[in-house]
């Protein structure tokens, strides 16, 4: 079966980063059709009616956010695009902004008319420069063509979107730790209630939207909810874009309707486990996710059946460990990541991942004792139970269930100062 | 702190004055200011974060913060190239431990330092959003792809 391209139709053909490109594959008529034929709130209903969830990891109904931020009084508003892809094992974000960045434009710009805001923000990681650069000469062609400025196509709404250089922090892929960002401080999410739709930016309301929720726009706009709505699942319409790693034979972004089994992405798609190889286990929503193993190859990739499986679509990022793979080793790799990326406000997650690492660079090594297994069992539940925003929760997901389902690696490097996985490994 | 006394970077007051006229509140042009110091001089100095913080009347405390919670940001000196290899799970599963010990290997350093000529400070990083090219690092703004070991050495050679 061939992929189901639609955010990814772009991507490949010539100048498809630059506005001449864009506009010879039909780029702009939904910003058109959008100010020529539709009033903002129509727009919202439309998006609230195709179902769209965000696709940066939340899966937060689009349309209702934007609902929300259009109904709050206050003036002046924001739509900021959220780029700070950061979760380990997620590369989509940055083909659509390498190699289609005026869809992107064309989305926020949508969304701006329907929230009733003049001014976009994209907040893109400062290790995707080149992105950055290209995103900046995308946007000055864009106001040179009059889709973006003041009177857009001639219609009542003026709209211009700023490029913002993060600097290296995973937790600014957090929305208020972005907005945090923004306003020139060090990333640290905020107490919610109040909600960014009602007190964002500057304290003014703002809705966050990731890079590939935002490129679905003007597909639902030139094509309908009904349309939108037979893509994927009933609770998940649309298409998701999977980003698929580690042990197999094709990695890659792979553009497929939501509710695409776990079988079809290793098997169909990615070509399969590389050197013929055994599949061991996958992380299904990047390195915040709870791995899946072999009995779950029927599981269906949306956000409600990934977590009735005990998992997550998060940012909807696949690495795929094989038969060779040491859990210790990576679990300690997805260790190492949460303990750097840890903000360091609160104890429960700048202790509890320091811990974890400690820990387990003593299993790794042979020289820790069998219960201390347990005990970092005993540390990730505190840190969920205790951790104050979604990064100190979500850090010991991968470790405890790489703990839970291979158990034996980690005995055996306790025990017999072996892996049975890597015979190679010298522990 | 209060012994050091402010500077602001020689040649870059226009530059400053540009970036800062673009926000309505000041502060916001804190991180955009401290990218152009550090993409004009290598690194911040501390005599230039006083400075900035002068400039944008805010606490020398939060600049000084915020110039050490950024991983991007420098605040001692680094080589002519930077180095980044990504150390993330996807890149992990590539064999990401034998390219860094190869780099490590030529350099003769570690992680965070920088060679006696001043020519490269190397550094981990987390996952740059190339796993499916892994393992992948960053020279300055430019990304490699699919390295092994041979590779590291025609790459380095390069700079």
């Amino acid at each position: 079966m061939p992929q189901t391209k639609i955010l990814l139709k772009n991507i490949g053909t010539p100048n498809s980063e630059h506005i001449k490109g864009y506009l010879k594959n039909g780029g702009y008529k939904a910003l058109k059709h959008a100010l020529g034929e539709l009033l903002p709130e129509e727009i919202v209903e439309l998006v609230k009616r195709a179902g769209l969830r965000g696709r940066g990891g939340a899966g937060f109904p689009t349309g209702m956010k934007w609902q929300f931020c259009a109904s709050d009084p206050k003036k002046i508003k924001y739509i900021i695009c959220n780029a700070d892809e950061g979760e380990p094992g997620t590369f989509k974000d940055r083909i659509l902004l390498e190699q289609d960045p005026h869809s992107l434009i064309e989305g926020m710009a949508i969304a701006g008319y329907a929230i009733g805001c003049t001014q976009g923000i994209i907040y893109i990681r400062g290790e995707y420069i080149y992105a950055a650069r290209l995103l900046e000469q995308a946007i000055e062609q864009a106001r040179a063509k009059g889709y973006l400025g003041d009177n857009i196509l001639g219609a009542d709404f003026c709209f211009d979107i700023k490029v913002f250089l993060g600097a290296g922090a995973y937790i600014c892929g957090e929305e208020t730790a972005l907005l945090d960002s923004l306003e020139g401080r060090a990333g640290r999410s905020r107490v919610k209630p109040p909600f960014p739709v009602n007190e964002g930016l500057w304290r003014r309301p703002t809705t966050v939207n990731n890079v590939e929720t935002l490129c679905s726009i003007r597909h639902i706009l030139l094509n309908g909810d009904e349309w939108f709505r037979r893509l994927g699942t009933s609770e998940c319409p649309g298409t998701k874009i999977f980003s698929i790693s580690g042990h197999v034979n094709k990695p890659g972004n792979y553009e497929l309707p939501m509710g695409t089994v776990l079988r079809d992405l290793i098997y169909e798609y990615a070509g399969g486990i590389r050197d013929g190889n055994k599949f061991k286990a996958v992380l299904p929503g990047g390195a915040s996710s709870p791995c899946l193993t072999a009995e779950h190859m029927g599981v269906a990739f949306d956000f409600y059946n990934l977590a009735r499986a005990g998992s997550m679509l998060g940012s909807g990022a696949l690495i795929v460990m094989d038969e060779t793979t040491c859990m210790v080793g990576a679990g300690l790799s997805v260790a190492r990541f949460f303990e750097h990326e840890s903000c360091g406000r609160c104890t429960p997650c700048r202790e509890g991942a320091g811990w974890i690492v400690n820990i387990l660079n003593r299993i790794y090594n042979g020289e820790a004792k069998l219960a201390e297994i347990d005990l970092i069992v005993e540390l990730a539940d505190n840190m969920r139970a205790s951790s104050f925003c979604p990064l100190g929760m979500a850090a010991p997901n991968a470790v405890v269930s790489f703990i839970k389902n291979f158990r034996d690696d980690f005995e055996e490097h306790i025990k017999y100062k072996r892996c049975p996985a890597r015979k190679d490994l010298d522990v | 702190m209060a012994n050091i006394a402010p500077k602001l970077p020689d040649g870059l007051k226009k530059e400053f004055e540009q970036i800062v006229a673009q926000y309505e509140f000041k502060r916001g042009a804190l991180l955009p200011l401290l990218h152009k110091v550090q993409e004009h001089s290598g690194y911040l100095e501390q005599d230039i974060l006083v400075g900035i913080a002068g400039y944008l009347n805010i606490p020398q405390v939060d600049v000084f913060e915020i110039a050490t919670f950024y991983t991007l940001f420098n605040t001692r000196p680094v080589g002519n190239n930077v180095i980044l290899v990504c150390d993330s799970i996807s890149c992990y599963l590539k064999d990401e431990e034998k390219v860094f010990a190869q780099i490590k290997r030529i350099l003769q350093i570690g992680s965070g330092e920088t060679t006696s000529d001043g020519k490269f400070t190397l550094f981990t990083t987390s996952c740059i959003g190339a796993c499916d090219r892994a393992p992948a690092m960053m020279v300055n703004d430019k990304t490699f792809f699919k390295l092994t070991p041979e590779k590291i050495t025609d790459i380095l050679k390069e700079y």
